[in-house]
């Protein structure tokens, strides 16, 4: 099939278009290139298309299988929904962006080889900035700075790493790798920050509140999932992604329970539904695959759903505050029930998407012996019901009434966040819709008595919790403040020491300079002393005494020759 | 539009209300001031304007989109009280329930009596107390990263449309509550003042869109 014709080129072209289009018609590219997407996909069919042979490397760009196709259908959906939220937007740059942006993505997933993984690696980096910058504030440079600076990063690990994987193997096929060499530690590397591993992951929380209402709904479905599908594909079943997994599970719940931006609440809990995905790779069984492609296909659409819902806030107001909003229930209903959608989804409520995703983790985490990390994801799954689950729609809409009373979202994005919740409960009520594309055959039933009974309990008792906190006054209040995380030591202990160490460092280079000149100084002092007029050096000397030291050299040389050898 | 003039015309009665940040309460007011005065001169056609900050509610012209009707009774307390009652109902009943049907356990544990509830409720205290915990060693003030990160600046106005609810086009069909006590959803202890019981449509504000 001609390569132009395969979906991730065509989102480049599109975008490529899109920049000379009127404004009615870039929304409406926006809208189609998805459409256009899908239909190349489902007409290339299973198998590998679009190779192209550059300078003796066969690379593919359209690797088209099951682990694939899921990935690149939900990326596709995604860029979907986003166009129809973004239907108001007028910013070209954003408009590009999305479409080079999401086309990478969908390259990502289908590239066949480490090369054009790369190649689509360093696109959606590159692509996905310009969402941020769009916001056009110094401080969305300087933030879109520190994001580019990461994911590049992330991409000159890979590069390196697929360099010393190829010089170790002679392949730059992108199949099963494992952590076998140090080349295949450093692609893992390169994921690893693009899948906010712990210590990896400040960019997410960092970029994502920094984008624009729209930017930030199409940055939360790409860059992490490309990441754990990358991970799927070349580190399946390396266990201690199912300990990093776990980790990521937990710790972000905490920061994320005091966060005041609500966007910056959501990039955290992107995190922790990150570790689950995460966790399943690690297991690494068909099964544990088959919850990760699950997960990744709802979590994308509940958190667009909630990234839409405050961003939709945001939009109205002016802020996502959580301490600066309240109430809002009474004029903006349709985007609190969607928001409420998207926290029963995100929370795994029955007959809501996240209930029959995140239990094929849970059951493989079970199955296979994990039963610490099977308890890290129980407690994980409380803290997900704690911060997006109730903290978002609760303080946002209902909780102390912030006296604002903002118009409804407008309509385009009512559709957008109707149509995503419709799918979230759709993927709910009939899993089978779901289950139909995940990459192996595994029969799992999530509606089982069992199943349900332990998910309602897990999660009434932890709303009942909630209530408790409330009424006793010791749930913490929302108040304006930032949360220092483990960017702090770039982005202010490291600055703060800088000049310290510089003027130290320059101190020490001194005094070595200056010891140094004293003792070349002291020697040629010395030499001159020896050979002055009448010194041992100028004075005459006999013959004998220059044998002896002739022949003294000789045998030095000969002792040199033996040791040496 | 003579439907958003009725609204705003009547925003003159606003008591003030001692709920809510003040600070801010103060500024948005100030904010719709100008439009109040000339109600008749605002035509929104096209692109929905941007006012710096949405209008403030006081009880006396509290207004509700037609979907929130079915959500007015959460200002109540007495009918919070009522879904808590509910909720500890239905804990007690899932609570119960494990006594009376055998779960088949995979994980050492999980099968005794309460094993989820216990989870759920001993989880969300110790994550929300350790959070509050954490706080007190990370919090910092907005400003803390300057100018570098977005924290202390406020979104540029030019890429939202901030319109108080009753200005745009979205207004259609927006409910005025006279007084918050909805029939039969809300028992009346939070906005005591005001007479009347029921939701009533803003007055013309449907048919005269168009």
């Amino acid at each position: 099939m001609n390569l132009l014709l395969t979906p991730p080129f065509l989102y480049l072209v599109a975008a490529a278009v899109c920049a000379f289009l009127p404004a009615r018609g870039r929304a409406i590219l926006l809208l189609g290139t998805p459409l256009l997407g899908l239909l190349s996909l489902y007409l290339l069919g299973t198998g590998l298309h679009a190779s192209v042979a550059v300078i003796g490397f066969e690379l593919e760009f359209a690797r088209v299988d099951r682990l694939s196709t899921i990935f690149a259908i939900i990326f596709s959906i995604a860029a979907f929904l986003s166009g129809i939220y973004a239907w108001h937007v007028r910013d070209t740059i954003q408009q590009v962006a999305t479409l080079a942006y999401a086309g990478s993505a969908i390259g990502g997933v289908l590239a066949g080889d480490l090369i054009s993984l790369f190649l689509w690696w360093e696109g959606t980096a590159v692509a996905s900035v310009f969402l941020i910058w769009a916001r056009r504030t110094p401080a969305a440079y300087a933030t879109g700075f520190r994001y580019l600076i990461v994911q590049v990063l992330s991409g000159m690990l890979l590069l390196v790493g697929l360099l010393m994987h190829y010089e170790d193997t002679g392949s730059i096929a992108f199949e099963h790798l494992g952590l076998v060499s140090p080349g295949t530690f450093l692609i893992f590397l390169a994921f690893g920050i693009k899948c906010a591993f712990p210590l990896m992951h400040n960019w997410l929380q960092d970029s994502y509140p920094a984008a624009t209402v729209t930017g930030t709904v199409v940055l939360s479905a790409f860059t992490t999932k490309m990441a754990v599908y990358t991970l799927a594909r070349g580190y399946a079943g390396t266990e201690v992604l199912v300990y990093i997994g776990a980790v990521m599970t937990l710790f972000p719940i905490f920061f994320a329970e005091i966060e005041n931006d609500l966007r910056r609440v959501l990039a955290y809990s992107l995190n922790n539904q990150l570790g689950f995905m995460v966790v399943g790779v690690g297991i690494g069984t068909p099964l544990a695959l088959n919850g990760t492609a699950a997960h990744a296909f709802c979590h994308i659409l509940y958190k667009a759903l909630l990234f839409m819902s405050v961003g939709a806030v945001l939009y109205r107001t002016g802020t996502s505050k959580a301490s600066e909003l309240g109430g809002l229930y009474k004029t903006m209903p349709v985007t609190m029930v969607c928001c409420l959608v998207g926290a029963a989804s995100i929370s795994a409520f029955p007959l809501f998407s996240g209930f029959v995703s995140k239990s094929l983790i849970l059951s493989a985490s079970a199955g296979n012996g994990y039963y610490l990390v099977w308890g890290a994801l129980l407690v994980a799954s409380a803290g997900v019901l704690s911060h997006s689950g109730i903290k978002i729609p609760y303080f946002t809409f209902f909780a102390h009434d912030s006296g604002k009373r903002p118009a409804e979202a407008p309509a385009h994005m009512q559709i957008a966040m109707i149509v995503t919740a419709v799918a979230c409960v759709a993927i709910g009520v009939f899993p089978g819709l779901l289950y139909a594309l995940l990459p192996y055959d595994v029969e799992y039933h999530p509606y089982t008595v069992d199943h349900v009974l332990v998910q309602m309990q897990l999660l009434c008792f932890a709303l009942l919790a909630f209530v408790f906190l409330m009424k006793t006054g010791r749930h913490p209040p929302e108040v304006r403040a930032v949360n220092i995380d483990s960017d702090w030591t770039y982005r202010k202990f490291v600055p703060s020491i800088l000049p310290g160490v510089v003027t130290s460092v320059v101190g020490v280079d001194r005094a070595l300079r200056h010891g140094a000149l004293g003792a070349v100084g002291q020697v040629r002092s010395g030499i001159a002393r020896i050979s002055r007029p009448g010194a041992a050096l100028a004075r005459g000397w006999s013959v004998n005494s220059m044998m002896l030291v002739v022949m003294a050299l000789m045998v030095l040389v000969l002792v040199l020759n033996l040791v040496i050898d | 539009m003579a439907g958003r003039i009725v609204t705003r015309a009547e925003k003159g009665k606003r008591k003030a209300k001692g709920k809510g940040d003040g600070k801010s309460r103060k500024k948005a007011t100030s904010g719709a001031s100008p439009r109040q005065d000339a109600p008749a001169a605002k035509v929104s056609v096209g692109p929905e304007p941007t006012v710096p900050a949405p209008r403030t509610a006081t009880p006396a012209d509290d207004i509700a989109a037609p979907l929130a009707r079915a959500f007015l009774w959460v200002d109540s307390p007495l009918a919070v009280q009522r879904l808590i009652l509910g909720l500890g109902a239905l804990c007690a009943f899932l609570f119960l329930f494990d006594l009376f049907w055998h779960r088949h356990a995979y994980v050492p544990g999980e099968g005794l009596w309460g094993y989820y509830a216990i989870a759920g409720f001993v989880s969300f205290t110790v994550i929300v107390l350790g959070a509050k915990a954490l706080r007190t060693v990370i919090r910092r003030d907005e400003d803390y990263y300057g100018s570098t990160a977005i924290d202390a600046e406020s979104y540029p106005e030019s890429g939202l449309a901030q319109v108080a609810a009753g200005d745009g086009e979205e207004a259609a069909g927006l409910l005025q509550v006279r007084d918050a006590r909805v029939v039969g959803l809300v028992d009346g202890v939070s906005r005591a003042d005001g007479g009347s019981r029921g939701v009533e449509v803003a007055s013309g504000r449907g048919g005269a869109t168009s």
